[in-house]
């Protein structure tokens, strides 16, 4: 009696439909919330700071 | 005008004014942006436009040195003959101004160069001012900086022009 009664509570909780938790296309994109490029007060994001990194010289600087 | 709302996009000849210490207005802006430390960018593009210009000072100044007459040298001016040194100087140059003045190179993406063609179909500009443009408009800048008059009046239709001098006196009256 006991057996079939856990059971009966075993198969509820697996037929219990799962939350769906939406997930915004933002975050699909980048877990890390980091963006690719840098949002200035509204302004649209069409271009990003970036760091050229010079080549190390061939010659000695004089 | 709000010294924290001001980010200036400077254009090549602006750098080059500094660089070369030829104008004191622009030298004048330029330490004043630093000791404010405000936000001044440029683009990549305008970034090679200064090495390319650094190697080509180079280039003349190894021709009169050899001394060729200035239509030679005019002639010449696109071939540029240097040796690995001189290119390397001309990059450090370009490369320790930047660190100097803190300036930030900004680059466009996908989504910008899609601005670069609106610039080209609003604005009556040739490809590398309409890169210098669409950098300014994407990197969130409020003052186009440059001393160039026939550009700075197409720009304004899509962001503020100010020239080195007028950008100063609006720093400093507030």
């Amino acid at each position: 009696m006991l057996n079939s009664e856990e059971n009966e509570l075993h198969v509820k909780e697996e037929e219990m439909p799962r939350k769906k938790t939406k997930v915004s296309s933002y975050k699909r994109r980048k877990p890390s919330g980091a963006r690719k490029t840098v949002s200035v007060r509204g302004y649209s994001r069409g271009a990003k700071k970036i760091t050229i990194k010079y080549p190390k010289r061939k010659t000695r600087k004089k | 005008m709000a010294k924290d709302v001001s980010r200036f996009f400077l254009d090549s000849n602006v750098i080059l004014d500094v660089i070369e210490r030829r104008k004191n207005e622009s030298i004048m802006l330029l330490e004043y942006i630093r000791e404010a430390k405000l936000f001044c960018c440029t683009s990549s593009f305008a970034h090679a436009e200064l090495v390319d210009i650094e190697q080509e000072f180079t280039h003349i100044t190894n021709m009169l040195g050899k001394r060729f007459t200035l239509n030679e040298i005019l002639r010449a001016r696109k071939q540029k003959r240097l040796i690995l040194e001189q290119r390397e100087n001309a990059i450090d140059r370009v490369k320790d101004f930047f660190k100097q003045y803190r300036i930030e190179t900004w680059e466009l993406d996908e989504k910008g160069w899609s601005t670069v063609i609106e610039v080209l179909r609003d604005l009556n500009v040739k490809a590398p001012d309409s890169i210098h443009v669409a950098t300014a408009l994407e990197s969130g800048c409020t003052f186009f900086v440059t001393n160039d008059e026939e550009l700075g009046k197409e720009v304004k239709k899509k962001i503020k022009w100010v020239k080195p001098s007028q950008a100063l006196d609006m720093l400093k009256r507030t």
